[in-house]
């Protein structure tokens, strides 16, 4: 806070003492009118006085504008979409101006990379840079707008609950099976988190894929970077950005069970085909039908009981900048609340046990120009998250909603005793929801950096230096208050007078607390020289930089010292390119690191890359020959990115793995006699050290295409990659007793895994008189194999994880059911009890004649999507503008499993699913056909069928019209009236519909089981005004 | 700012429209339309009978509807408008069934069905004294059948005579349950008449005396009284040593010579009082053992003729003959049960019994004529169940196991239909009242005293 007010403060002051610079001047009233090229009137227009930001007015419906100012200072007009102008003032008092449409042509696009801003026609490493405009997510974290959005990103989302919602990401797929997949995420420098930043305040958002762009990070690079700048203050008169939207989340799917009718009758069907007594009597059963026993046969439909159709999420921002030469600042703050879909009980007035997450974020950053040559730049940005959720854990709740079955136990028994099956998972979802307390999660963040950009052209020209520090915050907080009602259940049979005869199942819970808290700090020291050279048509250019960070964390670590030290990183890193005639560039990138995890000898690492392109529509002869060709670069990167990060959770890493670690041993040596024990305890390790484990690397190369025809109407990218990851840290744990490691395995870098793939993205854009459509469309590929892994000779190649997919799925081969006893008197022994016709009968893949673990091969693929696709259509017409955004995702494919699925597989815990209902299941007797999709169900679980197998894989791929949205912007003759720049009213559809071959719940949720909080399908009105 | 205010209260109205879902069922009784009675269903049946009434407009709303067979006012369950669903309550007799509905106004709808309900004794397990607290938990309360309480009741015997039931408490007292008074009384406990483990009582052949066993916890010595007895004549009031022995679990007077034969621990030895010549004095003989070297508890039951007795030890049933001309039981035979545990009804050694303990001998009319009338009923502990065991050797289970649980728990609490519906919870003592035709059974788990009678 006090650096705000101290930055505030700093401001007003430069900003007063220039004012008070000027005041000795002559004032004069200029005035005239702006028109643009075609000479029609511009209204609207900022006219400012150059360094005077307070001093801006706008041009009125003729074009005209009044302004007063002082003689031979600067007039600046600006408009959206036309290129700024400045006059001088001199003695002429009309000063008429025609202002020229602004036109960006594909070769003079700026991208943001690694080391600085960056003409994109000069790059020659694999970038993404992502269109703002196309990210669009009504949630609370931009995560979720990068599928299908990003070229070269594979994302998931997991669970769309408030606050939990993120999605995971991943730069060109998962390439390592080894400790950290997740890509480096640096936002103005320094690494920080992407899941809560504010959409609005960001500028730029690259990401850096190959290793000619990535090798600088060196230790971190190795999964790919994205890179976010936020934005700054404009040299303008203040600009007031306003937005206010209003989400309806429903949900994609909502797995439908049965009713409590259809489950008896089920349950009865898998009893009485493993001849076993039917459970309900056909008297029971028209009880539950005619709904006449709400105590015994309560028939509820758990999940519409307390789910809501649907949640609000209101989302608003506010954001100003300006400023002049000396200063400019770029404040904003924005508020989320996602409201969440539980039933909760409103008459609760003291505390909400819904979920729900509330965020708070800010963020300032100013510009000051120090001198002509020094400019320092402060940032000040945080967030505040809380996230409200139900007493009842994530798990149990979705577990409880889906593991009572309609008929097991009311709400509350009649008598009013809470009916309950026990604790945790097993208790009434009415007690978890609604009774159970709640938990409090709140996470602070507070971000500070400073930038100082020194121009050391007195020095030699082109010769700069830029220091930065950023100073992070964080801190997590828990607190969970919990109670619960006794719970009681009810016996099958009434006692002799009809009243019920319940008995206790969990007993009262008086309110009890869980609290923890932890916090961590991140300091980042940076330095870079630059140095650009042009002579003729050779561009040369250097950079230098070094960085040091260092990072603690206190997660309860009590007196573990070696988690307690801070976590220090040490890089040099350095690019030298070189440019000839915005034809020929040539790049030496390199990072030179050390890390604390590795000995003496092993602790530095250099990364090099090299990468080059050739911009063929440069040359004379197709300038000459084809002049529809704009841009066409051919590029080529290769080198090697490292990584130290070797295991453990992000709190608590495995540390300094080249030391041992000692304990003192049990019981120890007795040196006395038998009868008078006197003993003593020796040490022994409890961890060996690995003292010769260094850098894992990945070796990548990248081969890329930049293009741009017609007049920037098509352009886009595409690459082909090869990655190869060597030396991932593994526990060695095939290592024989003899060796004498008492159990302790030492890790050694010794897993490979190659990477192939593609991503590329295109874009067409086409103007039909006032209408303007544009296609674009993304794809990223990625297929990975293990070329070697830690593990011990098989007599089976397929039962290996080398030359498999990381996270290969894997299981038995089903042949479908067994047709009749004959089949299974013919078929191979299986090893998994007894079987009967409509049993899944299994491939015996090694033809031993039985069927067992040996059998098991991989099946389908990943759970993670190994393709991620996107193509959209945009049209602007006037002031209406339309898109839709379809995304997709592939080449992935899961277990189901759970009692959800495997049916009556824990008795009557698990309710069922309308798809065993509905689809193709063996029925004896009935439909014994040998390719259902059910097999025989069975009460208590089979272990034979309910087995990881092909049969139970499911291919998750899907299509879904991820956004579909529609705005009108006012008309400026009516918006200009108010005193409104622009007005836009809008509305956003997200995930509107999915194609899936799944249907049972949303194919991209990682649940295995459906039991996890359903992904939204939202639709949002919005609003942003400008003034 | 006018444009943020106006739709801000838009998405207001957006927010209020998502009302809350009521939990409680709303009563659908259309007071404007008539209610209709047309018919019920079934139109005889015994206690426990779900009795359904079918028409209209009934209401939904339990507690506004009666029905009464007779007099007898029935438990309503459920109502859904078209039907209601009651219980037939025990004690009922047959008669008009009458359905009674309180309207708003404070005229109810009343109809009487034409036809009579019939009203079918039956064979039912009930409850006839004992309960808990609500944490399950009990102890030794005297008082009248609703006060009084169990903490471990391990077997029962009935005297028929002044119609009172003794319940051992297993290791902790001898409980009596006055029948007529409906009055239940502590007539020993631990630590009186050094009694340190009480396990069973027998009743003498003429009734009129009561053997108390105890395991006093001697492996050799005879040092303390292993049997005990009181008097009927002294109200059962006075204890009377009767042997000093080691640990003594059952005795079995024989119902003809009145000798008593009782058991030990060691080697499940079978032992015989027998009198001092010189001083009267009763001293044991050791007959034989049953389980070789294990140490066991047994159990002694005679055949109401005196002919053979049958020796219950856990899993098995050995059988072993009178010999009327030594006058002492012969060393056994087994005739139900392994030494394997199980819950399977089969004949002989292919039976299964999980912890066989106390039993009866019970006449079966069937039987009539042929050499043995009765069929033997025991408590079999660990499968829940009560089963009996035919001269032939054939065993069945009688009662117990029934509605299990989804998870196939057999154990619990429930009264009803012997083998459809009941379930028990430990079973251990059994006694029959011939007279009456009513099973006594002692529950440890339960804590309670059950039924099993035809009402």
């Amino acid at each position: 806070m006090k650096r705000i007010i101290f930055i505030l403060i700093a401001v007003a002051g430069v900003v007063a003492g220039a004012s008070a610079q000027d005041t000795a001047r002559v004032a004069v009233t200029i005035t005239g009118t702006v028109l643009n090229e075609q000479k029609e009137p511009l209204q609207g227009v900022t006219v400012a006085v150059k360094d005077q930001p307070g001093l801006g007015i706008s041009t009125n419906e003729n074009g005209g504008y009044s302004i007063t100012a002082n003689k031979y200072q600067w007039l600046v007009f600006s408009y959206v979409g036309y290129e700024q102008q400045e006059v001088l003032i001199k003695d002429a008092l009309r000063i008429n101006v025609t202002l020229k449409a602004s036109e960006q042509k594909a070769m003079d696009e700026i991208v943001v990379t690694a080391l600085g801003r960056q003409k994109k026609a000069t790059v020659t490493g694999a970038i993404t840079t992502v269109d703002l405009t196309t990210l669009k997510t009504p949630t609370s974290s931009i995560t979720n707008a990068l599928a299908g959005n990003v070229s070269g990103v594979l994302a998931m989302q997991g669970s769309g609950q408030p606050g939990s919602n993120s999605s995971e990401f991943w730069i060109r797929g998962i390439s390592t099976f080894g400790a950290g997949t997740s890509a480096l995420v640096l936002v103005d420098g320094f690494e920080r988190s992407l899941t809560e930043i504010n959409i609005e305040d960001i500028e730029s958002f690259t990401v850096l894929k190959d290793a000619s762009t990535t090798a600088i990070y060196g230790s971190r690079g190795a999964n790919g970077v994205v890179l976010i700048t936020t934005k700054k203050g404009k040299m303008d008169k203040v600009s007031i950005n306003g937005k206010y939207e209003a989400s309806y989340n429903t949900r994609t799917f909502t797995p439908q069970f049965v009713d409590g009718y259809t489950y008896a009758g089920l349950m009865n069907e898998a009893r009485v085909t493993r001849n076993e007594e039917a459970f309900y009597t056909p008297e029971d059963l028209t009880l539950i039908r005619n709904q006449l026993d709400p105590d015994l046969f309560p028939d509820i439909s758990w999940m519409d009981m307390f789910l809501k159709p649907g949640a609000v999420t209101q989302r608003t921002s506010l954001n100003f900048d300006g400023g002049g030469a000396l200063a400019r600042y770029f404040v904003s703050g924005s508020y989320i609340n996602e409201g969440g879909m539980y039933e909760t009980d409103e008459n609760l007035k003291n505390y909400n046990t819904n979920a729900n997450y509330k965020r708070w974020n800010y963020r300032a950053n100013v510009d000051m120009n120090l001198t002509q040559t020094t400019l320092v730049r402060v940032g000040v940005s945080g967030s505040l998250g809380k996230q409200n959720l139900p007493g009842g854990t994530y798990n149990e709740i979705w577990a409880s909603l889906m593991g009572q079955n309609p008929i097991s136990i009311p709400i509350k028994y009649s008598t009013g005793q809470v009916a309950s099956r026990g604790g945790a998972e097993k208790q009434n979802p009415w007690v978890l929801i609604t009774q159970q307390g709640y938990i409090e999660n709140w996470e602070n963040k507070i971000q500070t950096n400073v930038t100082l950009e020194q121009n050391l052209r007195f020095i030699t020209p082109g010769l700069r230096f830029v220091g930065r520090f950023g100073y992070d915050n964080n801190n997590k907080n828990y607190i969970r208050r919990m109670k619960w009602p006794e719970g009681w259940i009810a016996e099958r049979q009434r006692e002799s007078n009809g009243d019920l005869r319940l008995r206790r199942t969990i007993t009262e819970q008086l309110l009890t607390q869980t609290s923890d808290a932890t916090g961590d700090r991140a300091e980042t020291l940076q330095g870079e020289l630059h140095y650009t050279k042009t002579l003729k048509s050779h561009t040369l250019g250097g950079i230098v930089q070094y960085t040091q960070e260092k990072k603690v964390n206190t997660s309860n670590y009590g007196t573990d010292i070696m988690q307690g030290i801070e976590r220090r990183n040490q890089r040099l890193a350095g690019r030298l390119t070189y440019g000839y005639q915005s034809r020929y560039f040539f790049d030496i990138n390199f990072g030179y690191n050390g890390s604390e995890n590795f000995a003496t000898g092993h602790q530095f690492g250099l990364f090099p890359a090299v990468s080059g392109a050739w911009n063929v529509a440069e040359e004379k002869l197709i300038q000459e020959n084809l002049k529809w060709m704009n841009m066409f670069k051919i590029r080529y990167s290769y080198g090697r990115v490292g990584n130290d990060y070797i295991g453990g959770s992000d709190n608590q890493p495995i540390r300094f793995p080249y030391l041992a670690e000692f304990t003192s041993t049990a019981g120890g040596y007795n040196w006395g006699d038998l009868e008078s024990n006197n003993s003593y305890s020796g040490l022994t390790y409890s961890r060996i050290a690995s003292n010769t484990i260094t850098w894992e690397v990945s070796t990548k190369h990248d081969l890329g295409l930049d293009f741009s025809f017609f007049n920037d109407q098509f352009s886009g990218a595409l690459d082909y990659f090869h990655e190869q990851r060597d030396g991932i840290y593994m526990e060695r744990q095939y290592i024989p007793d003899i060796v004498g490691l008492r159990g302790q395995d030492p890790r050694a870098n010794v897993g490979a895994t190659l990477s192939k793939g593609f991503d590329g993205q295109v874009k067409f854009s086409q103007q039909i008189n006032k209408l303007t459509l544009t296609a674009r469309g993304t794809m990223t590929y990625s297929r990975n194999e293990i070329l070697e892994a830690d593990e011990q000779y098989s007599n089976y190649p397929y039962t290996t994880r080398a030359g498999f997919r990381v996270n290969q799925n894997k299981g038995l081969v089903a042949l479908g059911l067994f047709k009749d006893y004959d089949d299974i008197r013919n078929s191979p022994t299986q090893n998994f009890g007894r079987v009967a016709p409509g049993d899944i009968k299994y491939k015996d893949i090694n033809g031993d004649g039985t069927i067992d673990d040996n059998d098991i091969v991989a099946v389908g693929a990943t759970r993670y999507p190994n393709l991620v696709y996107g193509f959209g259509l945009s049209a602007n017409w006037k002031g209406f503008d339309a898109s839709v955004l379809f995304q997709g995702a592939g080449k992935s494919s899961f277990f189901i499993n759970g009692f959800t699925v495997y049916p009556f597989s824990q008795g009557d815990w698990g309710n069922i699913l309308t798809d065993v209902v509905n689809s193709n299941r063996w029925i004896l007797g009935e439909n014994e056909d040998p390719n259902a999709t059910y097999p025989r169900l069975s009460y208590g679980g089979s272990a034979n069928n309910y087995r990881a197998s092909s049969y139970w894989l499911r291919e998750s791929s899907y299509m879904r019209v991820k956004t579909v949205d529609a705005g009108y912007t006012f008309p400026k003759v009516f918006t200009n009236r108010m005193g409104i720049k622009t007005m836009r009213v809008y509305f956003l559809g997200t995930n509107l519909f999915t194609f899936s071959k799944f249907k049972m719940w949303d194919p991209e949720m990682n649940s295995t089981n459906g039991q996890a909080y359903p992904l939204a399908k939202t639709f949002t009105l919005g609003l942003t005004v400008n003034l | 700012m006018h444009c943020f205010f106006v739709f801000i209260l838009f998405f207001g109205s957006f927010f209020y429209a998502c009302k809350d879902k009521d939990l409680i069922r709303e009563d659908k009784y259309d007071p404007g339309k008539p209610t209709v009675f047309s018919d019920f269903s079934p139109k005889k049946g015994a206690i426990r009978t779900r009795l359904y009434i079918y028409g209209d407009n009934f209401g939904t709303d339990i507690s506004r509807v009666h029905v009464y067979i007779g007099e007898r006012e029935l438990k309503v369950v459920g109502a859904n408008g078209k039907q209601i669903y009651c219980w037939v309550p025990g004690q009922t007799s047959t008669g008009q069934v009458r359905v009674v509905i309180d309207g708003d106004s404070g005229t109810p709808v009343e109809h009487t069905f034409n036809d009579p309900f019939t009203y079918i004794k039956s064979t039912t397990v009930g409850t006839l004294v004992g309960n808990v607290d609500e944490l399950g938990n009990s102890s030794i309360v005297d008082g009248d059948f609703e006060n009084a309480r169990f903490s471990y009741p391990a077997w029962v015997t009935y005297e028929p005579e002044s119609n009172v039931l003794f319940v051992t408490e297993l290791d902790r007292a001898v409980r009596r349950i006055d029948l007529n008074a409906q009055m239940v009384s502590t007539l020993i406990t631990n630590g009186q008449a050094a009694f340190t483990k009480m396990q069973t009582t027998t009743l003498s052949a003429n009734k009129d005396t009561l053997f108390l066993s105890d395991d006093n916890g001697n492996l050799t010595s005879r040092t303390k009284v292993a049997v005990a007895y009181t008097l009927r004549s002294e109200n059962y009031r006075r204890v009377h040593p009767y042997i000093y022995d080691p640990a003594c679990f059952s005795t079995a007077p024989h119902p003809v010579t009145n000798e008593m034969f009782y058991n030990g621990l060691q080697g499940i030895g079978i032992k015989k009082a027998i009198p001092d010549p010189v001083t009267g004095e009763l001293l044991p003989k050791l007959l034989f053992r049953v389980g070789g070297s294990t140490n066991q508890s047994s159990l002694i039951f005679f055949h109401p003729s005196g002919n053979y007795a049958y020796i219950v030890s856990y899993t098995r049933i050995y059988k072993s003959i009178y010999n009327w001309e030594t006058r002492e039981l012969e060393p056994p035979i087994l005739f139900a049960g392994s030494a394997t545990g199980g819950d399977v009804d089969a004949i002989g050694t292919s039976a299964r019994i999980g912890r066989g303990y106390q039993g009866v001998f019970v006449k079966n009319p069937a039987y009539a004529g042929q050499a043995d009338e009765y069929d033997f009923y025991f408590c079999d502990q660990n499968n829940q169940s009560i089963r009996t065991l035919s001269p032939a050797g054939v065993v069945s289970t009688f009662a117990g196991k029934g509605s299990p649980t989804p998870d196939g728990s057999v154990k619990g609490y429930i009264d009803g239909d012997p083998r459809k519906e009941a379930r028990f919870a430990d079973p251990t003592g059994i006694d029959y009242d011939a007279q009456r035709k009513i099973f006594y059974i002692a529950e440890r788990d339960n804590k309670r005293i059950r039924t099993i009678t035809v009402e």
